[in-house]
């Protein structure tokens, strides 16, 4: 290995190691902002989420699954606390965004939407089982008009959005050229 | 699938069914707190830039959420609105009861030797001007034909049919109507009665004056009792031109009535009165 192929690597790993630092923190910030209850029309959006998934399609699933795994414990230790079923979707979520587009689709923004549409739908089974454990005191019917349904859409947004931020920080480190996923 | 069939996915499986029964075992012993501690502690610094966001994101829905409590708002004022209007309307219907009742005692007290029963106006008939009224009262009331009906203001016209709960007003400016008149600043007499020529405009013609009659505009006209069927003193209407024929040699008078006949909706029969110590 010659001496620019080692300065090569070693700036690679450097780049390397500072994306993954600063998706770190800005999944500890979108856990920090999520428990915040922050509400948007009088619903709270899963920032978190958005982002592990966006996190999970642009940097694989390897990824994914542990910004996931690491992302449900801080929405864990920060909220509330009890039986929190957020680990297990993050974690599933993240690394399926990862795993699924090399298997079933492509690795562009238009497949991206398809996973929003995707990972919105689990998330809102989620919040389903997440109701129906909680048993609050809404109908079910109601529950879906006030609660599910704009929480999915609400999903949705954030992931594109998460999607253009995630993207953007990627390039930044990795460049344009080099960049083999996305 | 080979997705879900790769070490990797197990171990990462592994370790989110392995954290989710530790949190939540946690939680239930209520063990919580050191873990929860220190990711507070850590997280501290995130929390001012949140708190910005949050505000700033609030801030921006607050506009949208405004929207609903001004629709909200719109809503409750349109009803209350709807609820004003129907209270107006209520207290003119008063208004206008109370207005009528007054006529119906003043024209009673103005007029003590008749008596006087009130009719509400149920049909009309007429091409574009009414001539022709139908009232609410028959003859179980006492209606006849060849009463007399009027309003506070003036004469209306008289009955010319009575069913046992209705009757047909023929109006004064009717072409087939006609009442003896006089005017009241001279005491010249004639015979008031509808034009075809006026037909549709409130207008009728005193007719058969003498030649030398004293008769200008602005004269008023009233009933002079003459004919029968309208007592005599009842305010009919005002001169407004006077035309000498001189084939006929006599004179005839363009008389506006005082009834606005088409803004009636009650008006009084009278249904008898005294005539010089006699009842009629």
């Amino acid at each position: 290995m010659t001496v620019s192929e080692r300065k090569k690597g070693r700036l690679s790993a450097l780049s390397h190691a500072l994306y993954v630092l600063t998706f770190s923190l800005l999944l500890v910030f979108a856990a920090v902002l999520q428990c915040a209850d922050i509400e948007v029309f009088g619903v709270t959006p899963d920032i978190c989420f958005a982002l592990i998934c966006a996190i999970g399609f642009i940097l694989g699933e390897r990824y994914g699954a542990i910004f996931g795994l690491c992302g449900g414990v801080l929405i864990w230790a920060l909220g509330s606390g009890g039986v929190s079923l957020s680990l297990m979707l993050f974690a599933l979520c993240g690394y399926l965004c990862g795993a699924l587009p090399d298997v079933i689709l492509r690795r562009n923004f238009l497949s991206y939407l398809v996973f929003t549409a995707m990972m919105g739908g689990i998330h809102l089974l989620f919040t389903l089982i997440y109701f129906i454990m909680l048993s609050e005191s809404y109908e079910i019917w109601e529950a879906f008009g006030r609660i599910i349904i704009p929480e999915f859409i609400l999903c949705v947004i954030f992931m594109t959005v998460a999607y253009g931020a995630v993207r953007l920080i990627y390039r930044l480190f990795k460049g344009k050229k080099k960049d083999s996923r996305i | 699938m080979k997705i879900f069939k790769n070490k990797f996915f197990i171990v990462i499986l592994s370790c989110a069914v392995f954290l989710t029964i530790l949190t939540a075992t946690l939680s239930l012993l209520g063990q919580t707190d050191p873990i929860k501690d220190a990711i507070n502690t850590l997280t501290l610094p995130f929390r001012y830039a949140a708190d910005a966001v949050s505000e700033a994101i609030e801030g921006f829905t607050s506009y949208f959420k405004a929207i609903e409590e001004y629709k909200a708002e719109n809503e409750s004022l349109r009803e209350e609105n709807e609820s004003l209007k129907a209270e107006i309307a209520e207290g003119e219907a008063a208004r206008e009861e109370n207005a009528r009742l007054r006529d119906y005692i003043e024209m009673k007290q103005s007029y003590s030797s008749f008596k006087l029963t009130e009719a509400l106006i149920i049909g009309r008939e007429g091409e574009g001007y009414a001539t022709f009224f139908t009232l609410n009262k028959g003859k179980r009331d006492g209606v006849e034909v060849g009463m007399t009906v009027m309003v506070k203001s003036g004469l209306v016209g008289s009955v010319c049919e009575a069913g046992d709960v209705w009757s047909r007003v023929r109006v004064l400016n009717e072409a087939s109507a006609s009442a003896g008149a006089y005017v009241q600043r001279s005491g010249e007499i004639g015979v008031l009665s509808g034009d075809i020529a006026y037909k549709g405009t409130g207008y009728c013609t005193l007719k058969y004056l003498p030649e030398d009659a004293d008769v200008v505009e602005g004269d008023l006209i009233y009933t002079s009792g003459e004919g029968s069927v309208y007592p005599g003193g009842i305010y009919i209407g005002v001169v407004e031109s006077v035309t000498l024929d001189g084939f006929s040699r006599t004179k005839s008078a363009k008389v506006r009535i005082a009834v606005e006949i088409d803004e009636l909706k009650y008006v009084v029969v009278v249904t008898g009165y005294e005539s010089g110590g006699e009842d009629k």
